[in-house]
């Protein structure tokens, strides 16, 4: 179906392109570029202005405008009304995205023109606009999914403060990056990635194009999800997997590892993924809603052998974790074959000192979750993980007892490998704590 | 045409819907009722495929719900107690977008636009902003978009709420209306004098169970249901003895040795024998009074019942 006739798109337009908009932007903007072309500001010229605003309006403004487009739905309590409707999941999610900012879009599209009569067209220019276009729908979807992710974190007949600041910190962290793209600024030189050497902007253009697509089937996936399909998180697990190959590119083709020095590249690849996975499972473990009405029907499924229900059901950080513990032995082996025995076993006690401490932080997560009011938990897991990272480890260091300190710090194991048994023994407390917790629980 | 087989949903810390289970015929209307708290929206999200149960099965129109909920949704149309519409579209642009994103456009739409609002009585004001529409005609704007791809099941939470006396009898006639159509409809709400007037059935739900399920119609028709009230010119100490054999068994008898009231469950000719037998007993009637169970007192007994009270 074309967007023209796509109702979420249509609703959008009606909602935001106002006559009086319309009007407005088109004045406001001529203005704009009037003043620029009278008079030199700090050397700017046209082109630089229009991309200016292009990416201040499209990219910027528009991630806001994805963001409210979504939140307005839960705040107007109209949600419940679009996942009954008959649009597919495709449908919805390119009715919100080029809908949710049309009103940017209008007022980015207007920057462009003067931009293309201001600009001499060449491949240049034309990379960077599509940079800046992939970089204002990479955006757009990003808000999107923030949106919808922390609507799952608390009941959706409350406000929207969290989702909102899911948006902003997504502007306060990416806004700064995207003005790297006005002409002059455009990164020089080339990127050594694999076995090729590639020009910086093409090879941004690329990153950004692939943030693009992974950001939009994100936003696409979750959206199925609210509009009631059952999916496995495969698409997840698909885009891990998307991480680790292109990690891997500054590890092999003749490269010096500047992460992992110690490490030869197959290693210091495998660590980058262990990384990535580590990464991926906190930020899941957090963000995701830990919901044991739905882990207790999960263990149910599995043991009536229900096994690709159970998979759908699956919550993204226990797959996450799955190939976290595949990763690990995957690293364990690979240390074992490619590097001197000393250093292959300081390596693998880390990586499982990792895995373990991550088995350990779930446990203390879960544990808080496995209750009937579930608000606090994730803040005071949080609370209770400083103490155990921070202040633990400074505690032993104030009193000279720096060895200790790799009792709580897996990176130190790589010089004390023995530790690994304490770090075994905090992982039992933490599993016995959960599963109490977990017993405990309402029939 | 609506059924649920042995339906649980749980909240963490709470069972919402303990194993629901009924079956509704089609093109019917059933009251949804039961204390608050007791589960009724839990239910009413669940049929239409918002929530996903523990366990159980649903089935519309011969769909699993919980297989295949988006086919489900193309029969359901859902009023949700707090429904939302966008303000700032006016009455003809909501209803056109409800109608598209349900598959409908075309001259059809539009003609299919006029005739709902026309049914809810908001046609004059189509141009006008939802947000500048009052309590009861947001209310009837919520309704239009339910119906407006023509649903075979209609679930309306809370939908006379807000409604001013005059759009509640309007509501009550577009009900009947929806039914004669052949649309099935489940209706949640705690005016039960008002569900009276067009329900075929009611469901009384009590801390998520199904404590009651019966057929209104069916009732009716068969004479059941009917609330007896008896009194004697002087005291008899065998007026509950005599009375005892001829009590539903759904309610308690409720006699002194003076009066008494009862529901009865038998046809004209068993009152008419009722009545013989106990002034061949000597005992002197002088008041008899027949009125039909109203819906309020079906509910308040099956709730007492279930709580183990005596009404």
């Amino acid at each position: 179906m074309s967007l023209l006739r796509n109702p979420e798109f249509l609703r959008h337009v009606w909602l935001e392109l106002t006559p009086q908009r319309l009007l407005a932007t088109p004045l406001i903007l001529g203005l704009i570029v009037l003043i620029v072309s009278q008079v030199e500001i700090a050397s700017l010229g046209l082109p630089t202005v229009s991309m200016g605003l292009f990416v201040g309006m499209t990219a910027l403004w528009g991630a806001k405008l994805a963001s409210d487009s979504l939140n307005n739905e839960l705040t107007q309590g109209t949600w419940d009304n679009q996942r009954l409707s008959g649009m597919g999941a495709w449908q919805m999610t390119l009715g919100k995205l080029a809908g949710g900012p049309v009103f940017a879009w209008y007022g980015g599209a207007l920057s462009l023109v003067v931009f293309a009569l201001t600009t001499p067209w060449n491949w240049a220019s034309l990379r960077m606009l599509l940079t800046a276009l992939a970089v204002a729908i990479s955006l757009h979807a990003l808000a999107l999914l923030s949106a919808l992710l922390a609507w799952r974190k608390q009941p959706r007949s409350t406000a929207t403060p969290r989702s909102r600041g899911a948006s902003i910190l997504l502007l306060i962290v990416f806004g700064p990056q995207v003005f790297f793209m006005l002409p002059g600024d455009e990164p020089a030189g080339n990127v050594h990635w694999y076995a090729w050497h590639i020009p910086a902007p093409e090879f941004l253009l690329a990153c950004v194009l692939l943030a693009m697509f992974w950001a939009t089937l994100g936003l696409y996936r979750v959206m199925r999800e609210e509009l009631s399909f059952r999916d496995p998180p495969n698409a997840w697990i698909a885009f891990l997997l998307f991480l680790f190959v292109f990690g891997g590119g500054w590890f092999h083709g003749g490269q010096t590892s500047r992460i992992f020095e110690d490490l030869g590249p197959v290693a210091a690849h495998l660590a980058t993924c262990l990384l990535i996975c580590l990464v991926a499972n906190y930020g899941l473990l957090f963000s995701e809603r830990k919901d044991w009405v739905r882990m207790r029907r999960l263990v149910a499924l599995w043991r009536d052998g229900q096994r690709s229900r159970a998979w759908e059901l699956t919550p993204k950080w226990l797959a996450t974790f799955a190939l976290s513990a595949g990763v690990v032995a995957t690293f364990v082996v690979a240390c074992l074959i490619t590097e001197p025995p000393m250093r292959a076993i300081a390596a693998a006690c880390t990586a499982a000192g990792f895995l373990l401490f991550l088995v350990r932080d779930a446990a203390l997560v879960l544990g808080l979750n496995f209750a009937r009011d579930q608000s606090r938990a994730d803040s005071a897991a949080a609370v209770y993980l400083v103490v155990l990272y921070a202040l633990l480890p400074g505690l032993f260091v104030a009193i000279g007892l720096q060895f200790l300190a790799a009792v709580f710090w897996p990176p130190l194991l790589f010089a004390q490998p023995p530790w690994l048994i304490l770090m075994v023994v905090q992982v039992a407390v933490a599993l016995d704590f959960a599963i109490k917790r977990w017993r405990k629980l309402p029939a | 045409m609506i059924g649920a087989g042995e339906l649980v949903y749980e909240y963490p810390g709470k069972r919402a819907l303990d194993s629901v289970s009924f079956l509704l015929p089609a093109a019917s209307i059933t009251a949804l009722v039961g204390p608050n708290g007791a589960g009724k929206t839990t239910l009413l999200r669940c049929i239409a495929g918002l929530d996903e149960p523990y366990s159980g099965s649903i089935e519309i129109a011969g769909i699993d719900v919980l297989r295949h909920p988006r086919e489900a949704h193309r029969h359901i149309g859902y009023l949700p107690d707090h429904f939302g519409l966008y303000a700032e579209l006016s009455t003809r642009q909501c209803l056109l977008h409800a109608g598209r994103s349900r598959g409908l456009g075309g001259e059809a739409l539009d003609a299919r636009v006029v005739e709902v609002a026309t049914q809810l009585g908001i046609v004059d004001k189509l141009d006008d902003k939802a947000g500048s529409l009052s309590r009861g005609q947001r209310q009837r704007l919520a309704i239009a978009q339910a119906i407006v791809h023509r649903p075979s099941v209609l679930l309306l939470d809370e939908p006379a709420s807000g409604l001013d006396p005059e759009s509640r009898a309007g509501l009550s006639e577009l009900m009947r209306r929806l039914r004669s159509e052949g649309m099935t409809l489940i209706v949640s709400s705690h005016i039960l004098a008002e569900l009276e007037e067009y329900c075929t059935g009611m469901l009384v739900l009590q801390q998520g169970r199904v404590v009651e399920h019966r057929l209104l119609e069916q009732q009716t028709a068969q004479g059941t249901g009917r609330m007896i009230r008896l009194r004697l010119a002087q005291a008899s100490t065998r007026l509950r003895e005599l009375l005892a054999p001829h009590v539903s068994a759904r309610t308690p008898l409720d006699a002194d040795t003076q009066k008494a009231s009862f529901e009865f469950s038998g046809g004209d000719d068993e009152l008419s024998a009722l009545l013989q037998s106990l002034l061949a007993a000597g005992l002197p009637v002088c008041e008899l009074s027949v009125e039909q169970a109203s819906l309020q007192d079906a509910y308040l007994r099956a709730v007492e019942h279930d709580r183990g009270g005596v009404s």
